[in-house]
């Protein structure tokens, strides 16, 4: 478990490498990535370049990189002249506001769907259910939000077309709660029906393979019914494959957070990523790729460990 | 010892006779399932569109043939879109770029990944160390966005498109192959290969790449599954080739030009139409290719 925890700082560490070599290196002239904005006054551009020690050779340079890392310093966006890190945390809130409710709904929904197509094998409902849901996990997530807005939003108004409240301000509190609901939910939908489709797939999948064991005979023979028998019994030994899948489904919730988010100009994370490519933001746009990096490998870590509580044969590995 | 030259015509027409009845044999088992047929037709339709997109459409898809978000007519079935090209010609054209796209970064993906995987399950202690922590590091780091930061550091082009793509994909066969060489190289007449004293790379070039390869071809088709919907994804964010045509950049256009609150429907509808069509017909073709490559899989699927 140590072990893990110290792959883990190794990665984030190699991450934060790897970063600074994609910025600084690919691009040729380092002082453009960080400093070299024209719009950025020629004082603020000295201090800058004294911040990052550009005029240091690179590898030096890559010492004070990694320093400011640590220290929370990721540079000061070129479009909102606001230090990197402050606009991070504040549209992190966002984020998971979205994405939390909306990746337990999408698992929820999935579960059902899987044990309906499973419970009524081979009958018109599941051959229904499962194109669903291949439909949905083959949907580029931005299309299917498009069609959502076009359908829910523009053609039957019953959801605003895009935004977190009204344009009058962005700041959520506890004022505007309602109104914040009446903006998240599309999205939320939209979100959850499309990444249901695979957990329904894999459920599915797994149900029927436990349904066919020979354990399943007998508890049949045991005068259950299917229902019953699906329930009590092979949900549980069917759900190992959903929690692999959803364990390394990070990387897809990431995805649908950018399109998602951008297509609903929902002010999180994600739409940050669309912003910071659409002004050529460098730092904002580093400082997104490294806290995604570390939340993406902290999150494998967790995953990884807590494995071992819930299957015992990795415990005995 | 020299053959006699008609002994050896003799020993290649059987060798050819007997390449071609395996590839009549795959196509009727290709044939055996309808889903797969019917993806495979599609698909060889798309193929032959993107070669001679000229033959389908009516009307060049960069000409300007009448007014901003035409609705549909019968001149125009698909309507016209923000400037007034035809969608429906766009939409063929469109089909160019994500085929080599899609067959680019599969082939590349193949390229770099199969080797890698072969390697390390094959040789394993440390080459496999070092080549599975590499490998991991690409897993962890989150895909989407190192695609979209590689594409937007590089200069827009459909090269930097399928570098970026090939980046986050590559890992993908490393992991398959790997599985398959490592269950593989257990088997009874490897052990034997090296006991009569073939050499390491013999060994892998004779035995063992002639099993791995139907599985490297069918996860290549798997992989223009993947492939496709990337570039429409990179496309879409604004990161494609602004010169080139393709589904991604057309749903960029409706996306940012306001398509769908002007209502122009057949703006946005055909092209993630497209995209939806390739990407369940690739990954069904590929499916059922590993099923037919792959005989153990036939029982359990």
């Amino acid at each position: 478990m140590i072990l893990r925890v110290i792959q883990a700082f190794i990665m984030i560490l190699a991450a934060i490498a790897f970063s600074f070599f994609l910025f600084r290196v690919l691009p040729g002239d380092p002082s453009v990535a960080i400093s070299g904005d024209p719009r950025l006054p020629t004082a603020t551009r000295e201090m800058l370049n004294k911040m990052f020690g550009l005029d240091k050779p690179l590898f030096e340079q890559f010492f004070v990189f990694l320093a400011n890392v640590f220290k929370g310093n990721l540079g000061i966006s070129f479009q909102y002249k606001l230090p990197v890190t402050q606009i991070l945390l504040e549209r992190l809130w966002n984020t998971i506001i979205l994405l939390v409710p909306a990746t337990i709904l999408s698992i929820l929904l999935g579960i059902l769907m899987g044990i309906i197509a499973s419970w009524r094998q081979g009958t018109l409902i599941d051959t229904v259910i499962t194109s669903l849901a291949t439909l949905f996990w083959s949907v580029p997530s931005f299309w299917g939000g498009m069609i959502m807005i076009y359908l829910f939003a523009v053609n039957i108004p019953l959801f605003p077309t895009g935004g977190i409240v009204g344009y009058t301000t962005t700041k959520i509190g506890w004022g505007n709660a309602g109104e914040v609901l009446y903006h998240l939910l599309l999205p939320m939908i939209t979100y959850s029906v499309i990444y249901s489709g695979q957990y329904t797939l894999v459920l599915r999948n797994s149900l029927n393979n436990v349904l066919s064991e020979d354990f399943m005979q007998l508890i049949k023979a045991k005068g259950y019914t299917d229902f019953e028998a699906i329930r009590k019994h092979a949900l549980k030994n069917a759900s190992l494959p959903l929690i692999t899948l959803i364990s390394l489904n990070f990387g897809y919730i990431l995805l649908g957070s950018i399109t998602i988010e951008t297509v609903f100009t929902w002010p999180g994370l994600g739409r940050l990523l669309f912003e910071a490519v659409f002004y050529n933001d460098y730092p904002l746009l580093q400082g997104l790729f490294l806290f995604f990096s570390t939340v993406m490998i902290l999150m494998t870590v967790t995953v990884d460990i807590l494995y071992m509580y819930i299957d015992p044969r990795v415990r005995l590995k | 010892m020299r053959m006699k030259t008609s002994t050896r015509i003799e020993m290649l027409k059987w060798k050819l006779s007997l390449h071609i009845k395996r590839v009549v044999n795959f196509l009727n088992q290709l044939r055996m399932k309808k889903s797969a047929l019917l993806a495979f037709i599609i698909l060889f339709i798309l193929v032959v569109m993107s070669i001679f997109p000229q033959l389908f459409s009516l009307y060049s898809p960069t000409e300007v043939v009448g007014s901003a978000w035409e609705p549909p007519s019968l001149a125009h079935p698909l309507g016209l879109d923000d400037v007034g090209r035809d969608v429906l010609s766009l939409l063929i054209y469109g089909t160019r770029t994500s085929m080599i796209v899609g067959f680019c970064v599969a082939f590349l993906a193949i390229v770099i990944g199969m080797p890698i995987g072969m390697l390390s399950a094959y040789y394993g202690g440390m080459v496999d160390n070092i080549l599975m922590r590499i490998t991991e590091f690409f897993l962890v780091i989150p895909s989407f966005p190192l695609m979209v930061i590689l594409a937007f550091i590089l200069k827009p082009s459909l090269q930097t498109v399928i570098l970026s793509i090939v980046v986050v994909v590559w890992t993908q066969p490393v992991r398959i192959i790997r599985s398959e060489v490592l269950s593989l190289k257990e088997r009874l007449y490897i052990t034997r290969a090296k006991v009569v004293g073939n050499t390491n790379m013999r060994i892998i070039s004779r035995y063992i790449l002639p099993r791995v390869l139907p599985l490297a071809f069918s996860t290549m088709i798997m992989a223009m599954g993947w492939a496709i919907p990337s570039e429409a994804f990179l496309s879409w964010i604004g990161l494609g080739d602004p010169t080139n045509i393709s589904w991604g950049t057309m749903l960029y256009y409706a996306f940012t030009r306001g398509a769908f609150t002007g209502n122009a429907w057949w703006h946005f509808i055909p092209p993630g139409i497209m995209i939806l069509t390739v990407v369940i017909a690739f990954n069904i073709l590929g499916h059922s290719m590993e099923e037919i490559l792959n005989p153990k899989l036939r029982k359990t699927i």
